[in-house]
């Protein structure tokens, strides 16, 4: 039996907003097996980003427990990595140097970080924009920067929250396609937090479907399509609409 | 796109902003030879230039140059050696701020000359009270630029630091001074200019020495108004040096900041 990679108990997590207690998050109960992909789907405001911030560890739960690998977690870790929605990269810091800041607290040498920093950007393709800096790129490629960033220490988990939503559709399916041929060769397990219900079905094994206020799991889905998925095809045209179903109902629920 | 008019070239910009000081120097220049003005008052631009030949050949003149841009690179030094670490400190702690803000800037608003007193007597009227008026000047623009740009680093950029675990040290170096750069260089450069003014300014105030400023003290004295004007070029010139000088330094560093797509 394999370990979970990531396990949460009853994680709660409130706001004080104008002197009032809101109930973002509530009695989150969440298993992930190792290698996995999936993926959070929900309306805005339900709490998905805010799960993703606790999952990394820059926020606390108010109550509840979150295990990475068996083990609670305490602020940030190495194991698991996180992808913004804003590609994030600093603007003063080369295409590399941004990539190496990720493993600048590694054991490994300046070499090393040099050579996993190229490494890592040849996966997404980008070596030639090695020394370029963000402002040069467009929001695609600074994007795919992102993501090498992401994976250049290699997480055992890798948090996505809404990483394509800002990108055109052309360069979001350019880049789905990519994430799943770099999930493919890393075998990393993957939690994706998106509001396109579709880019949710195409990329995950499992859907989970939340509803706001409080945010809560409401619904699981298995997608057992076979890889490659094509985004036409009439049987992800259908999970898709059942799963849009759904949400269409929690919201009349609300 | 557009074809670029002849005043937007380079020299073109050169030889419009030569214009009007050569047009000054020929209606000066005239008036002073048709006797409307009086010459041993109103030095005439030839005389000033005879006078700029007689300095450049001076070794007094050099002598006093030197000694002004030593003290200038020792009191401006400091300056923003205080102002940067100052600077960073009011920035990154909010209770530095709160601390200390109110009375910097109550500070900032009494003039840079009426602490000449104080620091003749607390400092001494000699070198040393001139590198510490110098320093002061120079330290005020970095210090509150320097602030300036520590806190205008953006909460999404430092909270990379937290998932990434950087070190002090690497925070610093990657993120924090980098990311405050362009407030630091901005103080940095008008703390060039604000420190050479006040090198001259000090040795008008404080004891006198040597300098350039003596020097000119010292032409005033003999009534040679033409050399007080060529000595004033010569101070000018060396503020339009570090200006241009430190805006190329500025640029560059900042080269990041530039938008042009690959």
């Amino acid at each position: 039996m394999t370990q979970d990679i990531l396990r949460l108990n009853a994680v709660s997590k409130n706001f004080i907003v104008d002197d009032r207690k809101v109930e973002a998050l509530s009695g989150i109960d969440l298993t992930l097996r190792p290698g996995q992909f999936t993926a959070l789907v929900g309306a805005s405001g339900c709490g998905k980003s805010t799960l993703l911030r606790l999952i990394a560890g820059l926020d606390v739960p108010d109550s509840g427990q979150i295990l990475l690998e068996g083990t609670p977690i305490h602020g940030p870790s190495r194991a698991c990595g996180l992808i913004f929605q804003d590609h994030r990269l600093l603007p003063w810091l080369s295409v590399t140097q941004n990539i190496e800041l990720a493993l600048a607290g590694t054991k490994h040498s300046a070499q090393e970080r040099r050579a996993l920093a190229l490494a890592s950007l040849d996966l997404v393709g980008l070596t030639d924009f090695a020394r370029a800096f963000p402002r040069q790129l467009s929001g695609g490629m600074a994007q795919r920067v992102a993501l090498a960033r992401g994976f250049v220490n290699r997480p055992r988990l890798l948090l996505l929250d809404e990483p394509f939503s800002a990108l055109d559709s052309l360069t979001r399916a350019r880049l789905q396609t990519e994430l799943l041929r770099i999930w493919a060769h890393e075998g990393t397990s993957m939690l994706l937090v998106t509001h396109d219900v579709e880019e949710a079905v195409l990329l995950a094994d499992r859907v989970i479907v939340l509803a706001a206020n409080p945010g809560r799991i409401n619904a699981t889905l298995d997608i057992d399509l076979a890889r490659p998925r094509l985004r036409s095809s009439a049987e992800l045209a259908a999970v898709k609409a059942k799963i849009l179903h759904w949400l269409d109902d929690f919201a009349a629920a609300a | 796109m557009s074809a670029r008019r002849w005043h937007d070239t380079r020299l073109g910009t050169l030889g419009l902003g030569l214009a009007f000081p050569a047009a000054l120097a020929l209606v000066w220049q005239a008036a002073a030879a048709k006797g409307i003005i009086d010459p041993n008052i109103w030095a005439s631009p030839w005389r000033v230039a005879l006078a700029v030949a007689t300095q450049v050949q001076d070794a007094q003149f050099w002598a006093d140059l030197g000694a002004s841009l030593w003290r200038d690179a020792q009191g401006t030094a400091l300056g923003i050696l205080f102002g940067v670490a100052g600077g960073l400190a009011l920035g990154r702690s909010a209770l530095a701020r709160e601390y200390f803000a109110p009375t910097l800037d109550a500070a900032k608003a009494v003039p840079l000359f009426t602490w000449v007193p104080l620091l003749s007597v607390w400092v001494g009227s000699g070198e040393a009270g001139k590198v510490a008026f110098i320093a002061l000047a120079a330290a005020i623009p970095v210090l509150f630029n320097t602030a300036e740009g520590v806190r205008s680093l953006e909460p999404r950029h430092l909270e990379l630091t937290r998932l990434y675990h950087l070190e002090f040290v690497t925070r610093f170096r990657r993120v924090v001074l980098p990311g405050a750069a362009p407030g630091i260089l901005r103080g940095v450069h008008q703390a060039l200019l604000y420190g050479w003014l006040a090198t001259i300014g000090a040795e008008f105030l404080f004891e006198a020495g040597n300098g350039i400023g003596t020097n000119i003290m010292g032409a005033r004295e003999l009534y040679a108004l033409d050399l007080v004007i060529a000595d004033m070029l010569a101070i000018g010139l060396i503020g339009v040096a570090f200006d241009l000088g430190f805006g190329r330094v500025e640029r560059s560093l900042l080269r990041w900041r530039e938008d042009h797509r690959a």
